[in-house]
């Protein structure tokens, strides 16, 4: 049986599950594997990944590209992206090296959804990500209130969220992404809304 | 704001669901076209739908008496001249709209509102040749296909648009049923233009007609996110030739901003004519 530990921080969205969980928090000792919760930037995700010293790690690379990690640090094993959950608490998950970490999440009252292939920010952070740019960018011309925005691409389009409700409180992780795909890409279709800048801590 | 007696022009797809649903809300509609049989074909379906409607009992039969006593079709010749308000959902074709306008300024009063379905041109190239009471009284009405289900309707005020006559359709739409927007008169509006990287960015991910990982894509936008299709489900559905055409025209209206950029699979699938559902071959086949 896997001694299975967790870490997380103040920021991570499923906080209140987090610490209500029977998991013990992650302690150094005899951890065969850590599930990371942290929302902490990129270099501060490196340092806590480098000095973690459970055998397999898996982590939430929510904002990151997920290949650049796995090159840098071989114990981790899996990568998930939680941040952006919506109510259907379901949670995309890419394993280099399948760990059954089912009852954990499901502890948690999420489910896992796999994905085969990889790319940064994942599937729907990603899309998520862009859908929120433009509405910022839109907003920032005049186009439209935020309110009517929200409206229109609930039932114009059946959004399941308009693009500011959705984004409310998750800006700055946002800016983070989309700042992670320019830094990659170097393409300018990442480039930020200026309304959406002042977000960026 | 009162409206009691409308005039749609045009009997395609569009102005068929306005009509239905004006009719439903019991105002007085006139629905027209150039070609005539277009508008007789476009009232059989509507009675159609609504004798569907009425089996399903989604309403009794006094209101659906009521419903056709609303809407008759005329000849473009025959229309009336005191309509509360026209809506004109013709052909994508900005000097046909144009004329359009022109010959009813001329002839409607001066109280009609005049209004335009278009999903591609600015209202203020559309109501430039108005006079200029009625260039305060024109502007965007943009509904949603099947228009008698989708809620939104994007009003969009041109630089002329009298301020309290989209303030007062708004509530006109809010306060029958619809979920109005105001928006500038700006490319692609509101949903045209904040929808446009559900697709690019879902084509920027895939990158390759690999249908393993649209499937992939069009999964996690259902599970995870919420979304009731997929990117490339909803791209057949929608024709990717017209998704293609409109993703073309706001790139261009932008000055060809990368964020609006088409993708080389786009344009592929349009060059081999792989449109989607309808040519039963598109990211996905029908066959």
């Amino acid at each position: 049986m896997s001694n299975i530990q967790i870490i997380y921080d103040e920021k991570s969205p499923l906080i209140k599950e987090l610490k209500n969980s029977s998991y013990p928090v992650y302690n150094e000792k005899n951890c065969d594997i850590l599930v990371d919760f942290t929302t902490c930037n990129k270099n501060e995700k490196k340092k806590l990944l480098s000095t973690i010293k459970a055998k397999k790690i898996i982590s939430d690379l929510s904002f990151y590209d997920p290949q650049e990690f796995y090159n840098e640090y071989p114990k981790l094993k899996a990568c998930f992206s939680s941040f952006f959950i919506t109510e259907k608490r379901k949670i995309e998950i890419y394993y280099k090296e399948f760990i059954d970490i089912k009852s954990i999440f499901n502890s948690l009252e999420t489910e896992l959804i796999e994905i085969k292939q990889l790319s940064s920010g994942f599937i729907y952070p990603r899309i998520f990500a862009q859908i929120v740019n433009e509405a910022y960018f839109a907003l920032g011309e005049g186009v439209a209130s935020s309110e009517d925005i929200d409206r229109a691409m609930k039932f114009g389009v059946n959004y399941p969220f308009g693009p500011f409700e959705w984004s409310k409180g998750k800006e700055t992780y946002i800016v983070r992404l989309l700042k992670e795909l320019k830094n990659k890409t170097q393409d300018e279709r990442y480039d930020i809304a200026p309304l959406l800048q002042n977000f960026d801590l | 704001m009162k409206l009691e007696k409308v005039l749609i022009i045009g009997a395609g797809t569009m102005g068929e669901g306005i009509a239905q649903w004006f009719a439903q809300q019991k105002v007085i509609t006139h629905l027209t076209d150039v070609n005539n049989e277009q508008s007789k074909n476009a009232l059989k379906n509507i009675n159609k739908s609504w004798n569907k409607l009425l089996e399903k009992g989604k309403f009794n039969k006094s209101e659906l008496e009521k419903y056709n006593s609303s809407l008759t079709t005329k000849e473009m010749k025959s229309v009336d001249n005191n309509y509360d308000l026209v809506i004109e959902a013709i052909i994508e074709n900005l000097e046909i709209k144009k004329n359009l306008f022109k010959e009813l300024d001329a002839k409607m009063e001066e109280k009609t509102i005049f209004a335009s379905n278009t999903s591609s041109f600015p209202m203020k190239d559309l109501s430039s040749d108005l006079n200029s009471k009625r260039k305060r009284n024109f502007l965007g009405l943009h509904f949603f296909n099947p228009a008698t289900i989708m809620k939104l309707v994007e009003v969009i005020k041109s630089e002329w648009s009298d301020e309290k006559l989209a303030k007062d359709l708004y509530q006109w739409f809010d306060s029958h049923g619809k979920k109005p927007a105001v928006c500038k008169d700006s490319p692609g509006f509101i949903v045209n233009r904040v929808a446009r990287n559900f697709y690019g960015e879902a084509l920027r991910i895939t990158e390759t007609d690999n249908q393993d990982r649209m499937k992939e894509i069009d999964h996690i936008m259902k599970e995870v996110a919420g979304f009731r299709m997929g990117p490339f489900e909803l791209m057949d559905l929608i024709g990717i030739d017209i998704n293609y055409s409109v993703t073309l025209s706001v790139w261009e209206a932008y000055n060809k901003a990368a964020r609006f950029a088409p993708h080389s699979l786009q344009k592929q699938m349009v060059d081999s004519k792989r449109f989607g559902r309808k040519t039963t071959r598109g990211f996905y086949s029908y066959e």
